[in-house]
């Protein structure tokens, strides 16, 4: 089910009304609601995937059970590597078996022998990075005893199944959302007044920037090898509105209905674009995937400890395991790396934490240094986008050659005059609104109701119009 | 919770009368016509140009409504050559919401005769351009119930709604381009099918491979079973046969679901106005690849199309048979006859008299 859709628009409220007035004040009612209303929330995509859900479920909840009562070292390690092994295979198998077979082919005719190989038409179910990392943060957490393993089956069966976030994230810790799942819900107005303008912001920027985009972005991507550099040029930026939209977009409606059902979820963007390095922009970029790696990964490999090659190792493990989670292709692997070669200079600068704050928050003057920063922070972004997009690294690097062709000045096709607005407009908006949670979290707080109903009304009019070119979320795919 | 509901409840309440407004403006055929023409619904603004600058083009003829089935099969040049009055008003897409638009346009010019295509099943949901050409009032008027078709159409006639008033404020100048033009003057509503059908797959029909697809048509004839589970039983059959049922019924013939009743409605809609205006209505069956073969043995019932509740009211003209139409080179895909298949049809249809 599409977040964008009439289905959602349909399901959302009788699950609202059914958890606020039928279950009111029963905690186990409310929860028991939460994961039968997310597993017909996946059922819609594909019932036949909710068995590798509950299965996971039952795998990670059992060897909860058991980390709680065992102490012998090995055997919690042993533990924890079954739930690894098992999550981790599932994923392997789905996501990736078809890659690794075929590279491995590949290998060896490259030596000179040629082994034949069937590829399995595998189906690729549906969020399964996202959730199968949420299950795996749970298990890491209760064996490290960050978190005391959860007695309360049906919490847990919420926890990795709840529909605002099971498909595309943000990633939930255990830590943050699980005890959420334990205590009483009570509704609370001004947080669900601000769940539904995120939700409105994030279909703003799902419908009206993200899909318009798409419309532009893929004819250019499709015919690259015959557009100019200009177009390319476009296209590229174009794509990297279409992924900010649409994976933000989604995670502000992920967050916006969590809230209408009284539950806190992580930030997962906080305006990248106005970055100024490119640190800056991986802290502000994906947040709930770029935090875990960092807890679950950077920080066990030995993190910064180990003086500056264990730094640069492990950064570079990082991005490059980072760039595979996106998926099976070695385009996202080089994306990975692209972005750790843009790091690199910072990290051996030690300059990677220079620009902790917001550019310009709390009234700080805005240098044009800054400026310059922020717009070589985003050309470095676009190039790596379209490692992201393509369809294959020689594509990519046509494409890439492609924009530096003589005619870079030439005139642009599949131009658009109003998209262009729209989106200046939409990044304006962002501009007044970067230091709150989200753009229009606070923007007319002090303007009368009137005024900022108008703006409401005249978001949703769009989203309406824009509502035809209705596209998937990106973020499915991985 | 009050607080809440009320102020959502108020704030939803207002963009509703808002969209309502946006919805309930009259297009001007101009915003149509440049709406339709360079897309594959082009057809709209040829029968808009017809109505407007040749009706008499439509004065005592037969005019054909109906799908792309219908405006590549009826071959209006041929008709007008053989001495039959005729006008092929076809828009691709199904939908007797759309015939029904076209229906009302040339009432007042005094069509002879009015052939509507019958589908091969009901039709379902409304037709793509059903915003476009009606108000909500006036959909609700013909026969449309508030479902989920409806929210689909009302939503897009908003959109639509603005777009016409930018349409208004930046494009008033806009006209026709020359070949656009051309199109709009073609004194003939035909238009060939595109494409070929590839030999793969007219032979995977011609050797019974899609028989199942036509047995599916008619699993309500035979109790709803396929022709190789005739006479079986057993536990598992039964619980197939009353699943099959129970779609037929919850689910295929559901008017919230599916707008099955609104588009039959639209259908007596017709009839009424044209037993008021004495223009006779008639229904046409137009083949698909799969009826230019015969799969059923003799124990298995078969009909080229499903029975609907205005079949009562509105005689259906079908040729007993489309094997003639069983070779690969008169058809552009499955479902539309290419140009000597269209040939082959209309001269059928005429030699069946089924103009008389």
């Amino acid at each position: 089910m599409l977040f964008n859709s009439l289905d959602f628009a349909v399901f959302l409220p009788i699950v609202f009304v059914l958890y606020w007035f039928v279950f009111k004040n029963k905690l186990k009612a409310q929860n028991l609601l939460i994961v039968g209303a997310s597993y017909l929330f996946y059922g819609w995509w594909d019932y036949r995937f909710l068995s590798l859900i509950l299965f996971s479920t039952i795998v990670d909840y059992s060897i909860g059970r058991l980390l709680a009562k065992e102490e012998k070292p090995i055997r919690r390690k042993g533990l924890l590597w079954v739930s690894i092994l098992v999550n981790l295979g599932f994923l392997g198998f789905f996501k990736y078996y078809n890659f690794f077979l075929d590279n491995f082919v590949q290998a060896f005719s490259f030596f000179g022998q040629d082994i034949s190989s069937s590829g399995l038409n595998i189906i690729l179910p549906v969020g399964i990075s996202f959730y199968t990392f949420q299950t795996l943060s749970y298990t890491i957490d209760v064996y490290k005893r960050n978190l005391e393993p959860t007695k309360d089956f049906n919490g847990f069966m919420a926890f990795v199944s709840f529909f605002p976030q099971l498909v595309a994230g943000p990633i939930e810790r255990a830590t943050n959302l699980l005890p959420q799942f334990y205590v009483h819900r009570k509704f609370d107005y001004t947080k669900a007044v601000d769940g539904l303008r995120q939700i409105l912001w994030g279909l703003f920027k799902k419908v009206v920037i993200a899909d318009q985009c798409a419309a532009l972005v893929n004819p250019i991507f499709e015919n690259s090898d015959n557009l100019n550099g200009s177009t390319l040029l476009w296209g590229a930026f174009l794509f990297a509105f279409q992924i900010y939209g649409d994976f933000s977009g989604y995670s502000d409606i992920a967050i916006g209905t969590s809230r209408l059902f009284g539950f806190n979820l992580m930030r997962n963007f906080a305006f990248p674009y106005f970055s100024r390095d490119i640190a800056e922009f991986w802290r502000r970029w994906h947040i709930s995937l770029s935090t875990w790696f960092r807890d679950y990964l950077y920080i066990p490999l030995g993190g910064s400890r180990g003086g500056m090659n264990m730094r640069l190792r492990n950064t570079f493990i990082i991005f490059l395991v980072s760039g595979f989670w996106h998926g099976a292709n070695w385009t996202f692997i080089i994306w990975g790396g692209l972005n750790a070669i843009y790091f690199l200079p910072l990290l051996l600068a030690k300059k990677n934490r220079q620009n902790i704050d917001i550019i310009g928050g709390e009234g700080t003057r805005i240098s044009l240094r800054d400026v310059l920063n922020v717009l070589g922070t985003f050309l470095l972004t676009l190039l790596a986008w379209v490692f992201f997009r393509a369809e294959s690294v020689s594509h990519a690097l046509r494409y890439i050659g492609g924009i530096f062709d003589a005619n870079l000045f030439a005139s642009i096709e599949h131009y658009s005059g109003l998209l262009f607005f729209l989106i200046l407009v939409f990044l304006v908006i962002e501009w007044f609104g970067r230091e709150s949670e989200y753009a229009i979290e606070r923007i007319g707080f002090s303007a009368p109701k009137m005024v900022r109903w108008s703006f409401y009304t005249v978001l949703t009019l769009m989203i309406v119009a824009y509502m035809d070119n209705q596209q998937d979320f990106i973020y499915f795919q991985f | 919770m009050k607080r809440f509901l009320l102020q959502f409840g108020t704030i939803s309440l207002v963009f509703l009368i808002i969209c309502t407004v946006l919805s309930s403006l009259t297009y001007s055929e101009r915003f149509i016509m440049y709406k339709t023409l360079d897309t594959p619904y082009k057809k709209v603004a040829w029968n808009l140009n017809v109505i407007e600058k040749h009706p008499e083009r439509l004065k005592n003829s037969t005019v054909f409504l109906g799908s792309s089935l219908v405006q590549g099969a009826i071959q209006d040049s041929l008709l007008q050559a053989k001495n039959i009055a005729a006008v092929n008003m076809a828009v691709p897409h199904n939908g007797n919401d759309l015939n029904l638009y076209f229906f009302e346009r040339i009432l007042p010019l005094n069509p002879e005769k009015v052939v509507w295509l019958k589908g091969k099943v009901p039709y379902t949901g409304l037709h793509k351009l059903t915003p476009l050409l009606y108000k909500p009032g006036t959909l609700l008027s013909k026969g449309q119930g508030l479902n989920s078709s409806f929210i689909h159409y009302f939503f897009k006639r908003v959109k639509l709604s603005m777009e016409f008033i930018g349409f208004q404020l930046f494009q008033g100048e806009w006209k026709p381009t020359s070949s656009e033009q051309t199109f709009l003057n073609r004194p003939y509503g035909y238009i060939i099918a595109p494409g070929a059908l590839e030999q793969e797959v007219f032979v995977s029909y011609q050797q019974k491979g899609n028989a199942r697809t036509d047995e599916y048509f008619n699993l309500y004839l035979n109790d709803f079973k396929y022709q190789k589970e005739l006479g079986a039983d057993g536990i598992g059959h039964t619980v197939q046969n009353w699943k099959r049922k129970l779609v037929h019924k919850g689910y295929l013939k559901s008017n919230f679901l599916r707008n099955v009743g609104a588009q039959e409605a639209f259908v007596s809609q017709a009839v009424d106005q044209g037993l008021e205006n004495q223009i006779e209505l008639t229904k046409l069956y137009v083949p698909l690849l799969v009826d230019a073969f015969d799969y059923s043995q003799a124990s298995y019932r078969r009909s080229f199309y499903q029975k609907t509740t205005t079949d009562e009211q509105v005689p259906v003209n079908s040729l007993n048979a489309f094997t003639f139409l069983g070779q690969a080179d008169l058809w552009s895909d499955e479902d539309h006859v290419n140009e000597e298949g269209a040939f082959l049809f209309t001269n059928a249809l005429i030699q069946a008299c089924i103009f008389e």
